[in-house]
């Protein structure tokens, strides 16, 4: 996603909203917060580890807008340019992000030349290989769609 | 939210599933207004997401866990 981010400077906002810890059981170095300041803490750790150019928010510490947005552990959404949902996923996959923001930047690029296009609704349940089958599968891309 | 649930994952709801499904289908949908919001940014001052419209924005929810 950091990646992604570097390819679309300029053409896209990029935000990062730490929320809550998935998996504080399994990383105790990084638990469940207990307070805000100790969220802010490991969302700037976060950023400082991957040096990303994103804009990172913290949600409060009890995940108001996480929950806002169905408080999935690592959910994604594009907006387009005129404040309207293009894509939600359940997973983040940055391959998914880049295919919808080409989308909607070509739309607005069209509708700036006049031509006419006009939306319709689809949705698609996607699927990743188990973390356990990722080595052996031969999927590099968490998401098995071919694209 | 903010409890640790004592769970392998620290959450209800983890794997896709037609609860999961069921859930997501309870969000605005592609077409529509998302809900909006202010929150901090981490190097100082506040985020909108209404006041972003001109550009498309890319939003990822996630944790280092």
């Amino acid at each position: 996603m950091d990646q992604l981010a570097r390819d679309y400077e300029g053409k896209a906002h990029f935000l990062f909203i730490y929320a809550r810890e998935a998996h504080p059981d399994r990383f105790p170095e990084w638990p469940a917060h207990k307070s805000y300041q100790q969220k802010l803490t490991h969302g700037r750790a976060l950023k400082q580890r991957f040096d990303s150019p994103r804009t990172f928010l913290v949600d409060d510490l009890d995940g108001a807008v996480h929950r806002l947005y169905s408080g999935r552990p690592n959910m994604s959404w594009v907006i387009d340019h005129t404040g309207r949902i293009a894509f939600k996923g359940g997973w983040t996959q940055a391959a998914d992000l880049r295919e919808a923001l080409e989308l909607v930047l070509r739309v607005r690029e069209m509708k700036r030349n006049g031509v006419r296009v006009n939306p319709y609704y689809k949705e698609i349940m996607d699927f990743k290989p188990g973390r356990e089958d990722r080595e052996t599968s031969g999927v590099r891309e968490e998401s098995v769609r071919v694209r | 939210m903010s409890d640790f649930l004592g769970r392998e994952y620290n959450y209800d709801i983890f794997s896709p599933s037609e609860r999961e499904a069921a859930l997501l289908a309870t969000m605005a949908h592609a077409g529509e207004e998302p809900p909006d919001f202010t929150l901090p940014v981490l190097e100082g001052g506040v985020v909108t997401l209404s006041k972003l419209r001109g550009l498309p924005v890319a939003i990822e929810f996630g944790s280092i866990t």
